[in-house]
């Protein structure tokens, strides 16, 4: 009886703990929270020193101390995703962007916190998302497609939505915060100011991943003109406020035999100056997106590529127009005005052993302007090829040819050729590298206002070695010499450029720490002039502290001696600088 | 019977004015002439002076501008209407108008289709060689006050800024070269100035974390140096490429006029730089370069 007792509290344990089990598998799994991604601090320290110090020669080319931070884990919670994206710097330097160097003006307003925020030294954007939905906040930088959204950063808000094939976009922010005028009169400088600048995007369309995209673009991007007290209107004075608005549609598809493509059709309606009269009696408004005045002014742009990629080949073609008014400012460096087309192929032919790039196309420049057009060829090939596992050989082609019409039109012609053989031998104690390149550069330009062909002639060639050690598998070295020459006709100036160098790493792997360092030698000279000298000294060294932060140090030291090209005056004979360049950083990974 | 009268006395008042009253007009437009349409409506385009050399110092007239405007062949393009052209009072002596306040544009009427349809599209006159020309026209009966009208040639220009040629967009360059020497080359400005221009090159370094955009709008440029008479500069950067992730660079070339001020051009940002293009250097006969567009071994990417 007992037994059979026994028995039966062992089948109810067995099937309780058979329940458990069945409830478990089938109860809802705990999401898995996690971080990945890294965060880290890195110092640049930046010193020059000139002789003679007067008459200046030499400037700064960086910053004297530059510190920046970063902040980029990935929180994840089930499907919930929190990426920070957080990388900033106290400094302020801007030479692409208002204040265009002139930051560091004595007196100059420091920046505010709004300024420091927008600040395109700095970005410190979110991405919350849930399954589809995904919510953005601070800094931005949005693609919507080549001719709409543009390349910069915006700090603002919006979303993206993904439920099923339906695609939904929104964003609103902030491209450039508002700067006031500075004239500054020691140093005579002026800085013209800019007005805030605002940008509102959005996207709808439809989209299967991987297979398919159709959907519209459309952004508006306006000044605030009330963002400058008092703007210049001398010379130089404050660029007046603009409006853009962009409307663009965007095909994409791939397909599964490999047929590939996209197209996009896009228009612009710019306003140059807000305050202008209006209305514009050649062009409508285009309410309620932007009304037009006199400085108003729509352009069309169109892009448009297809092509076919197999296992071990790809060719294809693709096309691009921008009417001379196509404008938007999230693309403001974009050259309009122009027709460019390409064909490109990639394949591997002998057994795999060669490998082929190409491209040849044509660009044509002022479109709109028969008169003044100009055309430019494009064409590069690459080949690589390995005949064995000891040879190799890289030869490459390119070739631009720009010119305007007419018999004494302008001429920017190059021609580069490009041979490298690499080969490879070794011993029972070692391994061996040496490889050489040599190119060949043919560049004639029209020069002004004298209006000759003038012809540059250029040889470089260069010798390395590489041995490796097998009994010293922690030792990397390799030797270096190259020679360049330019022979420029029919000034007959020569430039010759005489280069050795040599490099070292350790590996201590114990300590976890990889040393480096180099040398390098440079003589150059110029005909008439005698020759400058040139050295180059760095050292650095990996530590990874632990199995989840490293530190990484390097010191470079730049010696330069000038021939006798800066004299007249006799004080700059023989004149020389130094630089040194600290840069050190601890980087901390997140996660496993 | 008043009405008559009235207007037989003041038809006979202005032709004993215009007799005794001498209009002389100058304009001068300034060098070089605005490159959008648009910028002829601020008061920096040009100059207008009237001068009513008046018996009665204290008598003033009223006047309207009328504006036309000739292409290279002599042909009429555009012309200002009378009938809704602005008045004003001209005091005895000299009085400066900007050019704007003649010129009117919003009261231009243009008449050639493929002139129209480029100031739709661009906001400029298409290049050419044009003249301007300004009559001062009484306000009342719209008769010319200038025994001819008063004319200024100027040209339009419009300039392509030069297009990056080397290195090529989104090329890797081999270590070992590239810290010994780097060759820039660019297209010419066209058409070329003929009173001079400077090229003003400048190589951003792109940073860790940063994108290209990034790096030119913020960072100070690594190579900053001003190239005149020729298209292309030779670099020898100076810098440390010994490492395994590699180096990216921005670079851009503005283009200057003589008197150190950005051409105008079609740039969007006013500051005549050329569309930058990017480039990598990279250590990859110690570490994989990739192809065009791919990272240095594991580091940067383009």
């Amino acid at each position: 009886m007992k037994k059979q007792m026994q028995n039966l509290s062992i089948t109810r344990g067995a099937i309780v703990v058979f329940l458990l089990q069945v409830v478990c598998a089938n109860a809802v799994e705990i999401p898995k929270f996690s971080i990945t991604g890294n965060m880290g601090v890195s110092y640049e320290g930046y010193s020059v020193t000139t002789n003679p110090t007067t008459p200046s020669f030499f400037t700064p080319r960086r910053p004297s101390t530059l510190v920046r931070f970063s902040f980029q884990p990935v929180i994840t919670y089930g499907e919930f995703k929190l990426p920070f994206n957080f990388n900033f710097s106290p400094s302020r330097n801007n030479f692409g962007s208002p204040p265009y160097g002139f930051g560091n003006l004595p007196g100059f307003p420091k920046q505010n916190f709004k300024q420091w925020l927008t600040n395109p030294m700095n970005s410190l954007g979110l991405n919350p998302s849930y399954k589809w939905v995904e919510i953005q906040l601070g800094t931005q930088f949005l693609k919507y497609s080549d001719l709409s959204t543009g390349d910069l950063g915006i700090f603002g808000y919006g979303f993206s939505l993904k439920p099923g094939k339906l695609r939904m976009k929104y964003f609103s922010g902030v491209s450039q915060q508002s700067y006031q005028p500075f004239v500054s009169l020691i140093p005579p400088a002026t800085f013209v100011g800019a007005y805030k600048r605002t940008v509102s995007m959005g996207q709808i369309g439809f989209e299967q991943d991987g297979k398919y995209f159709a959907g519209f673009n459309l952004v508006r991007s306006y000044d605030n003109m009330s963002s400058i007290a008092t703007p210049l209107t001398g010379i130089p004075s404050t660029p007046k406020p603009a409006e853009n608005f962009v409307l663009s549609f965007v095909t994409k598809f791939n397909t599964e035999k490999g047929w590939y493509g996209q197209t996009e059709f896009g228009t612009t309606i710019s306003t140059r100056d807000i305050a202008a009269l209006g209305p514009n009696p050649l062009l409508k408004d285009f309410k309620p997106y932007i009304s037009t005045n006199i400085s108003s002014f729509r352009d069309h742009a169109a892009q448009m590529g297809f092509g076919k990629k197999g296992k071990d080949w790809d060719i294809g073609i693709t096309s691009k127009w921008l009417g001379g008014g196509y404008y938007t400012m999230g693309y403001s460096f974009v050259q309009n005005d122009r027709l460019d087309y390409t064909l490109n192929t990639r394949f591997n032919t002998w057994k795999k052993k060669m490998n082929v790039v190409a491209s040849i196309g044509e660009r044509f420049g002022n479109w709109s302007n028969s008169a003044n057009r100009t055309k430019q060829i494009i064409a590069n090939t690459n080949v690589f090829t390995q005949f064995n596992e000891h040879f190799s050989l890289n030869a490459n082609y390119n070739n631009f040819g720009f010119q305007t019409p007419g018999l004494t039109g302008i001429k920017n012609v190059g021609n580069d050729l490009g041979v490298n053989p690499s080969y490879t031998w070794s011993s029972n104690s070692m391994s061996n590298l040496l490889s050489l390149t040599y190119n060949w550069s043919k560049y004639d330009e029209t020069v002004f206002p004298s209006n000759t062909l003038t012809r540059n002639n250029s040889h470089t060639a260069m010798l390395m070695y590489v041995p490796t050690f097998y009994d010293k598998p922690n030792l990397s070295t390799d030797f270096s010499a190259m020679y360049f020459q330019n022979l420029t006709t029919p000034l007959m100036t020569k430039l010759k450029i005489y280069t050795i160098s040599s490099s070292i790493g350790y590996h201590f792997p114990k300590q976890h720490i990889n040393m480096k360092g180099q040398l390098q030698y440079n003589i150059t000279t110029i005909n008439p002039f005698s020759a400058s000298k040139n050295v180059l000294a760095t050292m650095g060294a990996d530590w990874n502290l632990t199995s989840k932060l490293t530190w990484n140090t390097s010191m470079s030291l730049n010696l330069f001696k000038y021939g006798n090209e800066l004299s007249p005056p006799l004080a700059l004979l023989g004149a020389s600088y130094r630089e040194s360049i600290l840069k050190t950083s601890l980087l901390y990974k997140f996660g496993n | 019977m008043k009405k008559p009268f009235f207007f037989l006395l003041l038809i006979s008042y202005l032709f004993t004015y215009s007799v005794s009253a001498q209009i002389s007009v100058t304009m001068n437009i300034s060098y070089p002439a605005p490159t959008y349409l648009s910028d002829w409506n601020n008061s920096k385009a040009g100059l207008v002076t009237v001068v009513l050399n008046s018996p009665r110092q204290q008598e003033s007239i009223l006047v309207k501008f009328r504006t036309q405007l000739q292409n290279s062949n002599g042909t009429l393009i555009a012309a200002s209407k009378d009938a809704t052209a602005r008045v004003y009072t001209i005091p005895a002596g000299a009085t400066s108008y900007t050019l704007d306040k003649a010129l009117q544009l919003d009261n231009l009427q243009f008449f050639d289709g493929s002139i129209i349809n480029k100031i739709q599209t661009s906001g400029k006159l298409p290049a050419d060689n044009y003249t301007l020309c300004i009559e001062l026209l009484n306000s009342l009966n719209d008769i010319s006050l200038t025994k001819l009208p008063v004319c200024r040639p100027f040209v339009q220009i419009n300039y392509q800024l030069p297009f990056l040629l080397l290195p090529n967009d989104k090329v890797w360059l081999d270590a070992t070269i590239a810290q010994s020497l780097i060759t820039f080359r660019w297209s010419s400005l066209v058409p070329m100035n003929k009173e001079g221009i400077v090229y003003r090159l400048q190589v951003f370094e792109v940073l860790d974390g940063q994108n290209s955009m990034q790096a030119l709008r913020s960072n100070q440029p690594i190579l900053e140096t001003q190239v005149k008479g020729t298209t292309q500069y030779f670099w020898q950067p100076g810098l440390n490429f010994n490492d395994a992730t590699g180096h990216v660079f921005i670079w851009t070339v503005q283009t200057l006029d003589a008197k150190g001020l950005p051409v105008s051009s079609n740039d969007e940002n006013n500051q005549a730089r050329s569309e930058p293009r990017v480039f990598g250097v990279c250590d990859h006969l110690k570490h994989d370069k990739g192809d065009s567009g791919e990272g240095c071994a594991n580091g940067r990417k383009l």
